[in-house]
């Protein structure tokens, strides 16, 4: 019985630990917002950059580099 | 292994989050977007070394981060002088509640060192774990805990919100009130 217990308790514990070795950036343990006033101005902030239309010259390297990248494919 | 259009939306996906975050290390757009070309050009190059399964959001924005402080090192001066005259022209905005400015975060933001910068937007708005913060900025988590927490103190200060409002889970003499209040 007490023998169980201790089982339960380590399996427990090394699940925990397993969770935390294979994080890397996998498992996400419960976002540490920063609340409040300033969590939601931060977040305006940064959405309102995020928002703004994607720069033409952004897209047109990537369409360029993914045509270069069917090309060499090709040949 | 040749690219796949697939990579490319992704990356394209990514794009929005990683102008934020240059925008927000920098203070400028047209820097903070040389900085996502230069991340794109090098997730691209070097696709075969990023780990399939691993997170590509968190991948890409290590490359940016790197390419800022190696532009950092590289143009010291030149920074240095555009740091100067942006500092000289930003003013602290008055105490103001309910009502604030983006422009205002942008320049509060410009104020804090760049340690403390990176962690609390990549925490507080890029929605990173403090795991996942400490390994983009490549430091223990409790450095990444503390440099949120010296940050989120210098914002609240110099945006002027009131302590409570952006307390997290600290106790102030009139903390129950505000929380009851919320």
């Amino acid at each position: 019985m007490a023998d169980n217990q201790d089982d339960k308790r380590k399996s427990g514990k090394n699940s925990k630990a397993k969770d935390k070795t294979m994080n890397g950036f996998q498992i996400r343990p419960p976002a540490p917002a920063i609340h409040g006033m300033l969590g939601e101005k931060l977040k305006a902030f940064y959405a309102e950059v995020a928002n703004e239309p994607i720069p033409e010259r952004l897209t047109a390297l990537l369409a360029k580099l993914e045509a270069q990248s069917a090309k060499k494919q090709q040949s | 292994m040749s690219n796949s259009p697939e990579f490319a939306d992704q990356l394209i996906a990514a794009i929005p989050g990683l102008r934020a975050f240059g925008v927000s290390l920098t203070s400028k757009a047209d820097r903070a977007d040389d900085l996502v070309q230069e991340t794109l050009l090098k997730a691209w190059k070097h696709h075969d070394s990023f780990e399939p399964g691993t997170n590509l959001k968190a991948w890409l924005y290590t490359i940016l981060r790197n390419e800022f402080y190696s532009q950092i090192r590289k143009r010291k001066r030149e920074v240095e002088d555009a740091d100067g005259a942006y500092a000289g022209r930003v003013a602290v905005p008055p105490a103001q509640h309910g009502h604030l400015d983006l422009s205002d975060m942008k320049a509060a933001l410009a104020q804090l060192p760049e340690e403390q910068r990176e962690a609390i937007i990549l925490v507080g708005a890029s929605g990173f774990s403090y795991e996942e913060a400490a390994e983009i900025c490549r430091v223990a988590v409790g450095t990444i805990k503390s440099r949120v927490s010296r940050a989120r103190m210098r914002l609240t200060q110099v945006l002027a919100i009131a302590p409570d409002e952006a307390a997290d889970g600290e106790t102030f003499d009139d903390g129950a009130s505000v929380r009851s209040a919320a």
